[in-house]
């Protein structure tokens, strides 16, 4: 007796069997018919899927007006910045965008440089919490002080003052990034020092069951050292770059 | 400041002009240097902060300005007449505009004691200057006079178009090679795929 003839024998076995009435048979058909028709459901629910629109993302509109002067903030003052670069990564689903929010002002009257320091960052009205990096977003307080986690990890911003080579920390924080700005953005290189402003780069991961899809509505919170009138007027009056240029030697102090 | 006039029963004013001419030559191919010229309608020669000015009486003239509680940006014009054709060469050759003018005046008794101190009244810059030729057909020589007008520092000052513009030029001004803001022109108007995955 051949092979072939033996396997004959098997499938005539099988068969008789399913055909039978017996307790095993029966089983053998109800778990066969389950199978089957778990097979079927999910062969409709794949078309179901197949058929569901994608997230077709958001359109982003980005529109730096290349006459936009930079501001100045003396004392203690909000500013949500202006736009001066933009970059997608992560196959559209990580933009990079610099805001830049203020000149780095000159000394004080005494000589002392001024000093600027970033006191809190608000996306769309809330108040951004950081992680302990202290660059990534944990919680985000509303006004009445309720705490949502919506933006935890999807946001990052690193503050800069004076230049890419000026990382800083929030007020806030006792930690943050350390890199220069042009190892931290993609695409920008050694050449992009951002002379003598402060600016923070946003890192913004798209979410659209959190709703983060646009860049939002930032606004800094900034506070410099130089805020007594004279100092102001005087950096107002002596700076070559946003002031009126007049020689220190002709202002009698 | 104001000077209580009221015990003197006459008294003179004069006006003392300062002139600081960063490129003065005297001849065409002559090098630059500094040079402060200093005169007055007065009719001595009088010190202002240790420098003498020079009395040219009525040689100079000098357009009123008001007087206001606020700093105002009236311009100026200085005239100084009677300058001699072999003078004419200074004022030709070199760099006049953009000079510091400084206007003084002070207040004198009719013996020429001076009353108070001496007050700033006007600062400002070279704007212009136009030069007229006054020909003495019988003596056949000519005197010039020369107009000089000044706007003010305050009028400048408004003029002055301050503070970095976020675009490539306006920064390089400052960091010519510093190419943070290149990016700016070819963002206008763009559309990001924002969560587009492809």
């Amino acid at each position: 007796m051949s092979f072939i003839d033996t396997l004959g024998g098997i499938v005539k076995g099988v068969g008789s069997f399913f055909s039978s009435n017996s307790l095993g048979s029966n089983l053998a058909k109800s778990a066969l018919y389950g199978f089957a028709l778990n097979r079927v459901i999910k062969s409709i629910q794949k078309k179901q899927d197949e058929n569901q629109p994608k997230d077709q993302g958001t359109q982003v509109s980005i529109n730096p007006d290349p006459k936009n002067s930079v501001p100045v903030v003396y004392g203690d003052a909000f500013t949500s910045g202006i736009i001066t670069d933009a970059h997608m990564a992560g196959n559209n689903t990580t933009l990079w965008t610099c805001l830049t929010l203020s000149e780095n002002t000159g000394n004080l009257i005494d000589g002392t440089p001024s000093a600027i320091t970033f006191k809190e960052v608000y996306y769309n009205g809330f108040r951004l919490d950081f992680k302990a990096d202290g660059v990534t977003v944990d919680k985000a307080y509303d006004d009445s002080g309720n705490s949502t986690d919506k933006f935890s990890g999807l946001i990052q911003v690193y503050p800069f003052v004076g230049g890419s080579t000026g990382a800083v920390n929030f007020y806030t924080e006792s930690t943050g990034n350390t890199s220069n700005a042009y190892n931290v953005m993609p695409s920008w290189s050694s050449t992009d020092g951002m002379d003598s402003l402060v600016f923070a780069i946003v890192k913004i991961n798209y979410n659209a069951k959190n709703r983060v899809t646009q860049i939002g509505d930032f606004k800094f919170r900034l506070s410099n050292t130089m805020s007594q009138p004279g100092d102001v007027l005087f950096d107002y009056m002596t700076n070559t770059r946003y002031g009126a240029g007049i020689p220190q030697a002709e202002i009698n102090i | 400041m104001s000077i209580n006039l009221t015990s003197y029963t006459g008294l003179r004013a004069a006006t003392f002009v300062r002139l600081n001419i960063q490129q003065y030559r005297q001849t065409p191919g002559g090098s630059y240097t500094s040079q402060i010229l200093r005169f007055s309608d007065h009719n001595v020669a009088f010190d202002i902060n240790g420098e003498t000015y020079t009395p040219i009486g009525n040689l100079l003239g000098i357009t009123d300005t008001s007087s206001e509680l606020r700093s105002s940006n009236q311009d100026i014009t200085i005239t100084i007449s009677g300058i001699p054709n072999t003078s004419l060469g200074e004022v030709l050759y070199s760099k006049l505009k953009g000079s510091n003018v400084q206007v003084y005046r002070a207040y004198f008794t009719q013996a020429g004691s001076q009353i108070s101190t001496t007050q700033g009244r006007w600062l400002g810059t070279i704007n212009n200057y136009n030069i007229d030729e006054e020909y003495n057909v019988l003596g056949t020589d000519a005197t010039n006079s020369i107009q000089i007008n000044c706007i003010s520092s305050l009028n400048l000052l408004e003029q002055k178009i301050a503070g970095l513009k976020t675009n490539p030029n306006s920064l390089k001004t400052y960091a010519v090679t510093d190419t943070s803001f290149d990016r700016v022109p070819t963002l206008i108007g763009s559309q990001f795929d924002f969560g587009v995955q492809r």
